[in-house]
């Protein structure tokens, strides 16, 4: 094999490297930023002592409802925190009430409380005075839904 | 070799018969009809209804089929064929939210009807404007 023909084969197979290299493609993933879809619903009302009151909401996919007690008031003043001690809980509007399947004794917080798988269903919250009310109070519950 | 006519013959029936078989079969799916199951359990609402009040009551619908809503009593008020509004929906928010409803006096026969998916759903009862003081009702939600 002559010399010219030596280099001419040398010349193809570095070409060849190089375009087998140079046709890599090492694309570096761009992380997705994940966004939480559900539903949000914000609701509140008055709660009296001694009282219970439900909210039903209906989830559209199976997948995890975060239910937060955000804050209670004084009723009628929008300045004063309180923090006593209420339940809380989820479940199925049944007859006249919300059947719970899941509840806990809790202050409000910026955390959600409750964290239960659901279905597609209708569901409720349930706020309720345990007898630590010593006068009406306004509520804020959060839901995020599927 | 050319082909005889009975060769010809042949193979235009076998291509004729393959051709009938093809076009003569129906690929369209068919959608199975579902027949709604008759009601098996009743549940019964007794309340008390103030002037311009309402209630509602909720029931779960465990199987595809029929949902009978039947008021079949009022007391407290000198007029018994008083009307009042009855609908069905479902639980929302701090209430019910009806899909169908019906302004009725008492009866024996259903005064709704309808045909529910498995579910939550819900019976309101509510003044629609006849009641000059309160009214108890009697009302029952026949569903499977």
């Amino acid at each position: 094999m002559s010399q010219t023909t030596i280099r001419a084969l040398v010349l193809v197979a570095v070409s060849a490297v190089l375009a087998v290299s140079c046709g890599n493609n090492d694309t570096t993933t761009t992380p997705t930023s994940t966004t939480d879809t559900r539903s949000n619903e914000t609701f509140g009302a008055t709660l009296n002592v001694g009282q219970s009151q439900f909210y039903s909401f209906t989830t559209l996919s199976p997948g995890q409802t975060d239910v937060t007690l955000v804050s209670l008031r004084p009723s009628g003043n929008v300045t004063v925190a309180l923090s006593p001690t209420v339940g809380l809980g989820i479940g199925t509007p049944s007859g006249t009430d919300c059947a719970l399947s899941n509840a806990t004794n809790t202050t409000p917080a910026l955390k959600a409380q409750l964290s239960v798988a659901t279905n597609v269903s209708t569901y409720c919250v349930k706020i309720a005075d345990i007898g630590n009310l010593t006068g009406a109070v306004d509520y804020t519950i959060r839901v995020l839904h599927p | 070799m050319r082909p005889t006519g009975k060769t010809v013959a042949l193979c235009a029936a076998a291509g004729l018969a393959l051709f009938a078989t093809a076009c003569g079969k129906n690929n369209s799916p068919s959608t199975p009809t579902r027949t709604p199951a008759a009601p098996s359990t009743s549940e019964r609402y007794v309340a008390t209804m103030g002037v311009g009040g309402s209630s509602f009551y909720s029931f779960s619908v465990n199987q595809y089929g029929t949902v009978n809503v039947t008021l079949t009593a009022v007391s407290g008020v000198d007029d018994s064929s008083v009307a009042i509004g009855l609908g069905l929906g479902v639980p929302s928010g701090f209430g019910c939210t009806p899909s169908q409803t019906a302004t009725t006096g008492a009866g024996s026969t259903p005064q709704i009807t309808n045909v529910y998916e498995i579910g939550v759903y819900c019976l309101r009862v509510y003044d629609v404007g006849n009641l000059s003081g309160p009214l108890t009702f009697d009302v029952t939600v026949a569903h499977p």
